[in-house]
């Protein structure tokens, strides 16, 4: 190992996650080399210097407050509305999309189509003038014969 | 830990059981070591506390997501991660919009213990080290607050943060760079001054 590469795995070695081999051959390295052996022991002073930090004093009540915090939220039950009301909306504005599309193309779901029958035609085109019906012609058609 | 104390797989099933008081051991378990964490983060040891309630408060509704593995400290640390972050983008968003309306906003200094509980030297000392935590990238700051002041494992840290172990690496080992570099220039401004006083008297 050149010194390039043990100063890149120093940090790891220090907190003792290098695996047993880069290990050793680090430690060997660090025997023989006076500025990496200098480099380790700036960084031990780092960490040092971060744990003498003052250490931070919880109160004993710190326990009890959360407690009682957590006593004083609703149940977990009613977190579920929101969720409920969400997909509500979700499933109305789905519907309302869907029933805007079918009014837009002027095709409601369940229109009624006109039965066309022959004697109906022959009523029409008589009342538009077009053929010269006789009643007992009609008469004759209108008994069910439906043309299909 | 006390062999006779249950473990925390052990807890959290007693409390989605029903006995919610035993949810208290939890958070006299890890209590320090949270406020710890985020005080690191925020250096700001008052807020720290406040985001130390909401963290456990969301751990209690998250206990049902919890995959009983024996790592409920990294499932912990990963809330707790997660609201410090978010803490810090909303810090940041103020400090923006403070300029951009032209007001000031004042930063607050790092937030200390009651003062008659530290010396002067030790609150140097402190505010020394956070003002040098405070400096690093984010990313940077959080794996090297696990490893020193949580002492995780580099497997530790990636089931929190999600990095890898050459990431972990790689970051903690540049943030001690840049640790030894702030350390080392802030004792030369410091010894810089104690000169330009002397010169003064």
């Amino acid at each position: 190992m050149n010194c390039k590469k043990v100063r890149m795995r120093l940090s790891a070695f220090q907190d003792g996650e290098l695996g047993l081999q880069p290990a050793r051959q680090l430690k060997q390295h660090l025997e023989n080399c006076a500025p990496c052996r200098a480099e380790l022991e700036a960084l031990n002073q780092v960490v040092d210097s971060m744990k003498c930090m003052s250490p931070i004093a919880v109160e004993p009540a710190f326990p009890a407050l959360i407690m009682s915090a957590l006593q004083a939220r609703p149940q977990r039950g009613f977190r579920l509305l929101p969720s409920l009301a969400y997909t509500l909306a979700l499933l109305m504005i789905f519907v309302s999309g869907f029933l805007l599309e079918m009014s837009a193309n002027g095709q409601p779901p369940s229109a009624p189509q006109p039965v066309m029958t022959f004697s109906t035609v022959l009523t029409e085109s008589r009342n538009l003038g077009l053929l010269a019906v006789q009643d007992s012609t009609l008469e004759l058609f209108s008994g069910g014969l439906h043309e299909n | 830990m006390n062999p006779d104390m249950p473990n925390d797989d052990a807890i959290i099933t007693s409390v989605l059981e029903g006995r919610t008081a035993d949810f208290e051991i939890l958070i006299k378990r890890y209590s320090a070591k949270i406020i710890t964490f985020i005080s690191s983060m925020t250096a700001d040891r008052d807020e720290a506390r406040s985001i130390a309630q909401d963290v456990f408060l969301k751990i209690y509704q998250n206990l049902p997501y919890y995959k009983k593995q024996n790592n409920f400290s990294a499932f912990i640390f990963k809330i707790a991660k997660n609201m410090t972050l978010n803490w810090l983008n909303r810090q940041k968003r103020t400090v923006f919009f403070s300029r951009l309306l032209g007001r000031e906003f004042n930063q607050p200094q790092f937030r200390q213990a009651p003062a008659q509980t530290l010396d002067p030297e030790a609150a140097e000392r402190d505010e020394k080290i956070n003002r040098s935590l405070r400096s690093l990238p984010e990313d940077q700051r959080i794996a090297l607050i696990l490893k020193v002041y949580l002492e995780l494992s580099y497997k530790q840290i990636q089931e929190i943060s999600g990095w890898s172990i050459p990431k972990i690496e790689t970051l903690i080992s540049r943030a001690k760079s840049r640790m030894k570099k702030n350390i080392s220039l802030q004792e030369n401004n410091a010894t810089f001054v104690l000169k330009a006083r002397k010169n003064e008297l």
